[in-house]
């Protein structure tokens, strides 16, 4: 009797998978935080509900830490899911190990550089729109200093705080950025404390590299300006927050689906700019002036147009050397492990 | 026993209950949800795969937790010492993985890292036996500087620049990794734990210092007046505590990831004061709990993929069961203390 | 960043007077914090967010209370159940309310005291639940040994034999303090929607919860120390941040550790200190069910 049901059981247990139609692809992703960071993994789950509102049938498995991610991914696949976003630079070889495995899944990795016959990598060029909300600081900012609030020093938190630095400098060359490290991806408290350090010290708008609100509030408690990051923080501070930079992630995924519902999917590696709509600002808030607005938006135009690049050289280290050449363009390869201040950043990288 | 059993089965179920009564707040059939994830968990060889993955690390850190229980020494400090010998057998790996073969590699790996473990847990130890400092605010205050320790080393020294200076270290020389077990995925570290939960069982039952420990455990000061060093006793139990605590983090470490990465332990330190208690701070009955929080955990993991429910049930799924069996803990009192009267 | 810490040790150090240690503020503190940004939310008044916040701290407090209590069952375990119980509330509750935001209270000034050169603007120019916090640090420390109920209370932790013998409810004074204890570490809990960040993300609390169950050692159950205690760790903390604006080169992730090592520091050495001069501070009965009809 046991034995009948036990068969009966593992019977239904291969059926489901079966079930899956190659019409209709399904999607999984897997998060390295929780959903409900607000940030991060928030952006690539709104980008997940996109598609559920397109009718596509999705999942996700939050909060997997790096070492565990081969394992999720592999009963993932095994479940029947056709395409798998992994959402961590740190998922990059276990994907890569996992793509082997099955050949019929389709991989997508966000933020590393490998492919394979069935596996691709994507990112989005945030550092442009960093660059952009750099510019908005530089020309509000009256005591040519702006605080920056880091979570841990990994090159694409870097790469943010240069462009941003970047952008402040391209319109105020007087002003400095400078830099406090909270040492967590997340601790909203520590961040707001943060923020009042910076204040303190006489910053007069602080912008973050994580994901919380707690500086755009702590900004507006102080009468002062902020600028968020990764999605629209207008709601938690009207009169302080100046814009942000924010993922669209949706527009993306919505692309790849496609490709692979019409079967014309290939592997690539996709790093999608300003000009795609999968970075973008924020609305400026009612505080910016029209001028400001309309060279941020004009130099978004050449962005876009490929007429201005953030990262071209000469553009000096922290220290006054050199760090791009005149005219240099850095590889991707190079701006992925960017570990290095550019010029006007007062602080030092973790080491 | 067989009473102990029963009452544990009788809480578990009742947890499920309760559990189920959330389940369907949230919109969840529970009568739906059960059976497909046990099914998928229990009719699937993957999902004994898994099983036996996750319990490896909660068995470990449990069975350190036990230890300390032993002498009725709270160690909530298994998070810290795992991260502690993930740290040891990194540096470990990174130094000599690439020269030494397997044959000398892992015994180095288990042998070092338990004493690394040993030494970090020595801190609590010392500061408990000799000074009287209460062990689990020590214990659980260390956890966040191990933790910071390793963020330290990521950031720094440890950085390895071909992946693109994230912080990871380099991979480890192969002769580091831990063997599987045949075909499967899971690797040796689940054996080793169940050998050293068996030997510690036996170290209790029959060896003089396990007669000391249970003495001591049983009545501290009748154990001061049988002429016991009870300070030597606590020391020693807290520091072999935090070595085989250290384990988890080799076995994480060199048997799954082959790096080490930030964030690699899913609260496995906390869990085994769970994995520890639930089984009555019995070494062999910690072999039981850790394969029930495994469960646990591999059940959460599937109610999300299938009900899209965040990973906060795992958490309340915990919480709810040490809850009812704590509390059936008092059925059980009778019993026991007429055992002790005896 | 003190003040939540302030709140949830005060509440501990209440609970753990009576005999019953309180490991799961971090539950409650997650949960009270959900509580009061849904209630303020829904009606926008702070002070039924901060009432709702305290019912439902007191109610998983009680739920500790009657596992330890009524069940006998270990009360370390049981905190630790209740932590990742509310934990696990929490995070299934609150993932529907990201996005949404409330406002934070105001600093009111006191008059005269805030002009005191350096502490004064950082002691009396706070919002009212940092008065709140100072006015129960000191209500709590009268209560508990000025008054009869400090005693019966302190009694129970610490013989609740001899409490029993003489008539008094070691059941009913332990849940007392226990439940509002916990409705204390709620208001640690509230105090992060109402003041620190008022918005909502998992995890909120970021582990203070954990911090307070070792200040409540730290302080050696007492609330005055409780006070020095949440506002070392919080200054710890922000010297951490300030040393870094200021230049100052200590790779970050070693002063990270600093608040807890100086903790473990300070408590050694008081610890030393207190056993020369022949003193325990712990409650006597902390941690022991009580068994009512045992008489040894």
């Amino acid at each position: 009797m046991i034995k009948y049901l036990l068969t009966i059981l593992v019977a239904l247990m291969l059926w489901v998978p079966n079930f899956v139609s190659a019409a209709d692809p399904k999607v999984a992703f897997i998060y390295v935080g929780p959903v409900g960071d607000g940030g991060w993994t928030y952006a690539h789950d709104l980008g997940r509900r996109h598609l559920e509102k397109m009718g596509v049938e999705t999942t996700y498995v939050e909060s997997v830490p790096e070492t565990d991610s081969e394992r999720v991914l592999r009963n993932l696949a095994r479940r029947g899911y056709d395409i798998i976003f992994t959402t961590s630079f740190g998922y990059m070889d276990p994907t890569l190990n996992v793509a082997k495995q099955f050949p019929d899944t389709i991989f997508m990795h966000a933020s590393g550089f490998r492919t394979h016959d069935n596996m691709g990598n994507y990112f989005a060029r945030m550092y442009q729109a960093r660059y952009l909300v750099g510019m908005v600081a530089g020309m509000m900012t009256k005591s040519d200093k702006i605080g920056i609030i880091g979570s841990h020093p990994i090159p694409e938190i870097i790469r943010h705080i240069n462009a941003f630095t970047l952008g402040v400098r391209s319109v105020n060359p007087k002003a400095t950025t400078q830099v406090v490290w909270v040492n967590s991806w997340f601790d909203p408290a520590k961040e707001g404390a943060a923020a009042n350090s910076l204040m303190d010290n006489g910053a007069d708008i602080v912008t973050i590299t994580t994901d919380s609100a707690a500086a755009t509030q702590t900004a507006a408690k102080r009468g002062l300006y902020s600028i968020g990051n990764d999605s629209d923080m207008t709601l938690y501070g009207p009169e302080a927050h100046l814009t942000a930079n924010i993922f669209n992630w949706g527009i993306y995924y919505e692309h790849i689906y496609d490709q692979v519902k019409n079967g014309t999917w290939k592997p690539s590696s996709d790093w999608w700019g300003i000009e795609t709509g999968a970075v973008d600002l924020a609305p400026f808030g009612k505080m910016v002036p029209k001028n400001v607005q309309n060279m941020v938006m004009a130099k978004k135009a050449e962005i876009a147009s490929g007429e201005f690049v953030v990262f071209k050289g000469p553009i000096k280290g922290q220290d006054g050397s050199t760090a791009i050449a005149a005219g240099a363009v850095p590889s991707d390869q190079d701006l992925l492990s960017m570990m290095y201040y550019v010029e006007g950043v007062v602080g030092d990288i973790p080491q | 026993m067989s009473v102990q059993v029963a009452v544990t089965v009788g809480s578990i179920v009742l947890a499920l209950i309760l559990g189920s009564v959330l389940l369907a707040l949230v919109g969840v059939n529970p009568m739906e949800a059960y059976p497909s994830v046990g099914a998928l968990m229990f009719f699937d060889q993957w999902g004994w795969q898994d099983l036996f993955l996750k319990m490896t690390p909660l068995l470990l850190t449990g069975l350190g937790v036990a230890i300390a229980a032993q002498l009725n020494l709270w160690n909530i400090g298994a998070e810290g010492q795992l991260y502690l010998g993930a740290i040891a057998t990194t540096w470990l790996a990174l130094e000599f993985s690439e020269s030494l073969d397997a044959h000398f590699m892992l015994p180095i790996l288990l042998i070092g890292t338990f004493v690394a473990g040993g030494m970090w847990a020595a801190i609590p130890a010392g500061l408990r036996s000799w000074f009287g400092v209460n062990e689990i605010i020590t214990t659980l205050l260390l956890n966040y500087v191990a933790i910071s320790l390793a963020d330290y080393l990521l950031f720094g020294a440890w950085r390895d620049p071909s992946t693109l200076n994230f912080p990871m270290t380099r991979s480890f020389g192969e002769s580091s990794y831990l063997p599987m077990i045949g075909s499967t995925t899971v690797h040796w570290g689940l054996p080793l734990g169940i050998l050293l939960a068996v030997l510690t069982w036996i170290l209790l039952k029959s060896t003089t210092i396990g007669f000391q420990i249970r003495v001591a455990g049983d009545n501290l000061s009748a154990a001061d007046y049988s002429g016991f060093n009870t300070k030597n006793l606590l020391f020693i139990v807290l520091v072999l505590s935090g070595a085989v605590a250290a384990l988890a983090g080799m076995t994480e470490v060199a048997g799954i990831h082959h790096r080490l990465q930030q964030n690699f332990s899913i609260n496995y330190g906390y869990t085994g004061i769970i994995v520890s208690r639930l089984a009555r701070n019995h070494p062999i009955g910690v072999i039981g709990t850790a394969f029930l929080l495994a469960v646990i955990f591999v059940g959460g993991e599937l109610l999300q993929v299938e009900y899209q429910l965040p990973i906060a049930v795992v958490y309340l799924f915990e919480g709810l069961l040490l809850f009812t069996v704590i509390g059936s803990e008092l059925f059980l009192s009778y019993r026991l203390r007429r055992r002790v009267a005896v | 960043m003190g003040t939540p810490l302030l709140f949830a040790t005060l509440g501990g150090v209440l609970s753990e007077r009576a005999g019953v240690i309180h490991l799961g503020m971090e539950g409650i503190m997650l949960v009270s914090a959900l509580v009061t940004f849904v209630v303020d939310l829904q009606t926008g008044s702070k002070v039924l967010a901060l009432v709702g916040a305290m019912m439902a701290a007191g109610a998983l407090s009680g739920l500790h209370g009657f596992v330890c209590i009524s069940l006998r069952g270990n009360q370390i375990a049981s905190g630790l159940a209740l932590a990742l119980f509310g934990t696990g509330l929490s995070g299934l509750f609150g993932d529907a309310l990201i996005g949404s935001t409330v406002t934070s209270l105001d600093r009111i000034p006191i008059p005269g005291l805030e002009l005191i050169p350096i502490l004064g603007s950082a002691f009396f120019n706070q919002d009212w639940m940092v008065y709140l916090s100072y006015v129960l640090v000191a209500g709590l420390w009268f209560v508990l040994f000025h008054t009869n109920w400090g005693l019966q209370i302190r009694s129970v932790g610490e013989a609740p034999i001899v409490c029993d013998a003489l008539g008094l409810s070691v059941a009913k004074i332990r849940y007392i303090c226990v439940i509002f204890g916990g409705m204390l570490i709620g208001l640690g809990g509230a105090y992060f929607p109402m003041v620190l960040t008022s918005f909502w993300v998992d995890d909120l609390t970021a582990g203070r919860g954990w911090i307070a169950v070792a200040l409540v050692i730290f302080a050696f159950w007492h609330p005055g120390k409780a006070f020095w205690g949440a506002y070392l760790f919080g200054a710890a903390i922000a010297f951490q941040l300030q040393a870094q604006v200021m230049g100052l080169k200590i790779p970050s992730y070693i002063l990270e550790m600093f608040p807890y090592l100086l903790t473990i520091v300070v408590l050694t050495v008081v610890t030393v200190r207190n056993r020369r001069a022949g003193q325990t501070f712990m409650p006597a009965a902390l941690g022991l069910p009580f068994f009512r009809g045992d008489k040894h």
